[in-house]
């Protein structure tokens, strides 16, 4: 039988959180089938079928395991998809966020399909990729024209200084990879020293800045256009040029690079991001975002392999992301900063 | 002795591949056995020539920290003659690792050095290239 992780069965995830839905609701709710959701790496993710009132519901379940890629507070992102909702960026709908863990072991999130939605852009025709890119980046632009204090991501995140955000960010990510690299890292040694030479100009303004805007977060209909923005957990306010360098980073488009995401060239996604947005991308501050994109994405991987090698979690997408991830991002930023660069990533922004 | 441990390794993970995977019902159980043939046949490719790629770093890094803007910058003299406890994974990463470390400061000191040592820096960048491409994982 298919399990869930941890102690938790996939069928006794479906009976308890129809237990709970009709303890919330009031009315009884059975669910109808269970599925996993591979590669949902920082929450278990599971797809419900629940009948209530006598109608079908479809429902996410991001319930927290004992270890993830990514370490983060499932209120902030619960509260993200609640303050991005009302707005022009389309998200799931969030309906619970259930922090006791005597349901399913562990706190869990609950938000409405976004039905006939998929992620993966690979076997779109080029009219397809061409909208759904030009939307993809015009979705974002939006997001960062958002007022974060307006949308209330004061109340369930700190607002930094606009000259403070990238140090703040750089000194997040250099210490998650001293403190997790299993093996040191010279070449993101080498990057986080060139970041330090090299600080931007302070944010031309605060926004909402989503943290892995990428291809494979967001889900689409090749003919109806993006759905859902999926994936807050690493959400906050910050330089909204983070988010764009990071939706361009060549690991998204590893196998067609002069596509970002796979989907439109770059130069395309930034002016379509620059119209939508009303900001304007400077060159040497852009750079500086992309290899620091790199360098924490090299965080983000080396964690997860620490997690994988220390024992906290056996999942195979750990260990993907420890080894594989970062050896792509050790030669992005090779890239980016070798004086033996081919230039193959810099060129086409 | 198991013989051709890594060929081995990667014909199991051919069969678990092309036998296991297609017949698994669940999409999730599926995706995860995909992900674990591709980290299998990575691990057999470190089985057979891990320790020896390791060992031309160490043979690399040692020579840029022996030059003369090596030896300038480097803390640990003794460093430029180790040779790893033996010719175990875990004893050969452990000097790996040592000499990396060693290199992260030298690397950085140069930087601050300024250009007297731009040209050292270089070399080392060269290293790093020569290092991404010789342990680049297949995929």
């Amino acid at each position: 039988m298919e399990q869930a992780a941890g102690d938790v069965t996939l069928e006794q995830v479906g009976t308890r959180v129809a237990e709970y839905l009709s303890e919330q609701w009031q009315k009884p709710v059975a669910t109808l089938a269970t599925f996993r959701i591979f590669g949902g790496a920082s929450r278990e993710t599971y797809r419900l079928q629940v009948q209530v009132d006598g109608e079908e519901r479809g429902l996410i379940v991001r319930r927290d395991p004992p270890t993830s890629l990514i370490d983060t507070e499932r209120a902030l992102e619960y509260g993200a998809y609640a303050a991005i909702f009302p707005t022009s960026v389309p998200v799931p709908e969030p309906l619970f966020l259930e922090e006791d863990p005597v349901w399913l072991g562990q706190p869990f999130s609950i938000m409405a399909e976004i039905r006939g939605g998929i992620t993966d852009v690979s076997m779109l025709t080029p009219a397809q990729r061409q909208r759904i890119g030009e939307e993809k980046w015009a979705v974002l632009g939006r997001l960062a024209a958002c007022d974060p204090v307006e949308l209330g991501f004061d109340r369930i995140t700190r607002i930094p200084a606009a000259g403070d955000c990238a140090a703040e960010q750089l000194a997040y990510w250099e210490q998650v990879i001293l403190n997790d690299e299993i093996h040191p890292q010279p070449v993101p040694q080498a990057a986080i020293r060139w970041l330090k030479r090299h600080m931007p100009a302070p944010a031309q303004k605060l926004s909402v800045v989503h943290g892995d805007y990428r291809t494979g977060n967001f889900l689409f209909d090749p003919e109806q256009g993006v759905l859902g923005i999926l994936d807050w957990e690493m959400c906050h306010v910050g330089d909204p040029l983070e988010d764009l360098a990071w939706s361009l980073d060549p690991l998204w488009s590893w196998a067609a690079p002069e596509l970002a995401g796979r989907l439109l060239p770059h130069k395309e996604a930034v002016k379509i991001w620059e119209q939508a947005s009303g900001l304007r991308v400077d060159a040497d501050d852009f750079l500086w975002w992309r290899v620091f994109n790199a360098v924490k994405a090299v965080g983000i991987w080396i964690s997860s392999s620490e997690d994988f090698h220390h024992g906290a979690s056996k999942d195979a997408i750990l260990a993907m992301a420890g080894w594989i991830m970062t050896d792509r991002e050790n030669r992005i930023l090779l890239d980016y900063l070798s004086p033996f660069s081919k230039q193959l990533f810099g060129r086409v922004s | 002795m198991i013989p051709h441990a890594d060929e081995a390794l990667r014909m199991l993970t051919q069969r678990l591949a092309t036998t296991q995977l297609p017949d698994l019902k669940s999409a999730y159980l599926q995706s995860d056995l995909m992900v674990m043939t591709q980290l299998l046949g990575a691990l057999s490719l470190e089985l057979g020539n891990g320790i020896e790629r390791r060992l031309q770093d160490i043979r690399t890094m040692q020579a840029l920290l022996a030059s003369e803007q090596g030896r300038a910058l480097l803390d640990d003299p003794a460093l430029l003659a180790a040779t790893p406890a033996s010719y175990s994974l875990a004893d050969v990463n452990a000097l790996h690792d040592q000499l990396t470390r060693a290199l992260i400061s030298v690397h950085a000191a140069a930087e601050e050095a300024g250009e007297p040592y731009a040209d050292f820096g270089d070399q080392i960048w060269g290293y790093y290239e020569e290092h991404a491409a010789r342990h680049a994982l297949p995929g």
